[in-house]
């Protein structure tokens, strides 16, 4: 899967360059993410930007993530479209993850 | 020991298991003996012939690795006798390399199409021909090996295939076979995994004689591991289980609510590393009451007889999640002719070929469009839709639906379970 991965201070941004989420694409998503927790990094932005459907196996690969993190770590997911919020909704993971709309404010949201 | 060119390496041992043999066929006695030194310093275990019978017969009887073959000799000529080692089933597959003072072109073509694999001229160069030899011997040795690979791979596949149609079976005999035989209700279902295996599963379930759950789940994923977890959490749904139904004679019902928080706490996330979504109802047959709870699963839908839709919002967030968000319990009323109508994201999300998804409002609009149809029928008339839909391509989920319609209950029938 095609995927930017870029640095600001110790947080990791990640932009799939993906138009889908999905089984085809999750588990690359997800060991690459997990490569970098592995690595050490525990703060991470997730840009879906590019990103217009997430499936359940997107939704679970996001799950991994935030639960390898920890509570000592950071996950914050921004630039999602409507199709992803409204999916995030009806599973209430909107009450689990830290959604906001735009990167700047996923990066304050982490300097705060 | 014979002496090694270490410009020309030999095989290396991982190439060929043993000393590669050559057989060399030549009517001239000098030739012979030059191409016997060149090769037995290389190395290579050696056999010769002096004339084209000879070397068919050493051909089967040694299966050499290569075999360097003149054209002209008396009797049976270097291209007759590679067109009959082609012939052979036993020598087909050894790489003949002609060795030839004929220079022209067609000549050389001559050869090659009868399946020799390349042709050196005489006078020939030595390391030319070690080259020659040894290339043609690791080219041969590792179609061997791509061979036999390609062979265990092919017989691995078809146990696998053979494992997969077991695990097919055993997962459809975890879904209803028949519809409850209940007169208060009538039942349908329509299931399509999408591989052989599926990551949805469903049960209707009389708790007693007055309830009937209602499940449905989708494990995330698909294939082996999400069929494998469905088959798991069939169990814990099973009344024997004591999830769904308290143990052993106390005959209490478990609120939907708390069936799911009992399998938030028996599936945690990290167990499989998969979650599942579920929709979880119990009706009571008698009154029409369906106390029901969605863990992140598509909202059931409702169609009154009127051909209103309601979907039933109440619930939480996918089990494994260790709590993370109370499950909310709803509640709602089925009046005589009433229908429920339960189903997997693979039906909201079955994508049309630009990309648009089927969603939630042409559902309920079919829904409603075929209330007047039986119940079966309705949901042929959906399935059709979708298949329309998705314009023929196959669906990248799998696809359930599984639909109930309420007919309350007889007052007789109420008269004679009360006595």
């Amino acid at each position: 899967m095609r995927m930017d991965l870029a640095r600001d201070g110790d947080v990791v941004i990640v932009t799939p360059r993906e138009d889908r989420l999905d089984a085809c694409t999750a588990a690359e998503f997800k060991r690459r993410l997990i490569d970098r927790i592995d690595a050490g990094e525990r703060r991470f932005v997730v840009d879906l930007s590019d990103v217009s459907f997430v499936d359940s196996s997107g939704l679970a690969a996001l799950v991994t993530i935030m639960k390898r993190v920890g509570l000592e770590g950071d996950l914050v997911l921004c630039g999602a479209a409507d199709a992803v919020l409204r999916m995030l909704a009806t599973s209430r993971m909107d009450r689990i993850f830290a959604i906001v709309p735009a990167r700047h404010e996923a990066l304050t949201s982490l300097r705060d | 020991m014979p002496r090694h060119d270490p410009l020309i390496p030999l095989l290396t041992a991982d190439d060929v298991p043993r000393t590669p043999h050559v057989l060399i066929v030549d009517d001239n006695d000098v030739n012979r003996a030059v191409l016997r030194t060149m090769l037995g310093d290389a190395g290579y275990e050696l056999t010769e012939a002096a004339n084209g019978t000879d070397a068919l017969q050493a051909a089967r009887e040694r299966q050499p690795d290569l075999i360097l073959l003149d054209v002209m000799m008396p009797g049976l000529d270097g291209y007759a006798t590679c067109a009959e080692l082609k012939r052979d089933p036993e020598t087909r597959d050894v790489p003949v390399i002609f060795l030839s003072a004929l220079a022209q072109t067609a000549d050389r073509v001559r050869g090659l199409e009868l399946g020799a694999l390349d042709w050196v001229t005489k006078p020939f160069d030595r390391s030319e021909v070690l080259v020659r030899v040894r290339n043609q011997i690791r080219i041969a040795t590792l179609t061997q090996q791509l061979c036999s690979t390609n062979r265990e791979l092919v017989a691995q596949a078809d146990v696998l295939r053979e494992d997969l149609a077991a695990a097919a079976d055993i997962q459809r005999s975890l879904i209803p076979r028949s519809p409850p035989a209940l007169p208060e209700i009538e039942a349908a279902w329509r299931f399509f995994p999408c591989d052989s295996v599926g990551g949805d599963i469903f049960h209707l379930t009389p708790l007693d004689e007055d309830h009937l759950a209602l499940s449905i789940v989708d494990v995330s994923g698909h294939g082996v591991p999400a069929a494998m977890v469905t088959v798991s959490v069939a169990q814990s749904l099973s009344p024997h289980a004591g999830l769904v139904v308290r143990p052993a004679g106390s005959g209490d019902i478990t609120p939907p609510r708390r069936v799911l928080e009992l399998l938030d706490r028996e599936y945690p996330f990290e167990r499989f590393e998969k979650f599942f979504t579920i929709g979880y109802a119990v009706l009571d047959l008698a009154t029409g009451v369906l106390r029901y709870s969605g863990a992140a699963h598509p909202y059931p839908a409702v169609l009154r007889r009127n051909g209103t839709v309601e979907l039933l919002e109440e619930g939480g967030t996918i089990i494994g999640l260790d709590g993370a968000v109370p499950f909310v319990e709803g509640k709602t009323t089925l009046e005589r002719g009433d229908r429920l109508f339960l189903y997997t994201d693979g039906v909201i999300e079955l994508q049309r070929p630009g990309g648009e998804a089927f969603g939630e409002d042409r559902l309920t609009a079919c829904l409603a469009q075929v209330r007047h149809e039986a119940l079966g029928a309705a949901c042929d008339v959906v399935v059709e839709t979708l298949r329309d839909f998705a314009g023929g391509r196959p669906a990248s989920d799998d696809v359930t639906l599984l639909a109930l319609e309420y007919r309350g209950r007889e007052p007789s029938a109420t008269h004679e379970r009360s006595e």
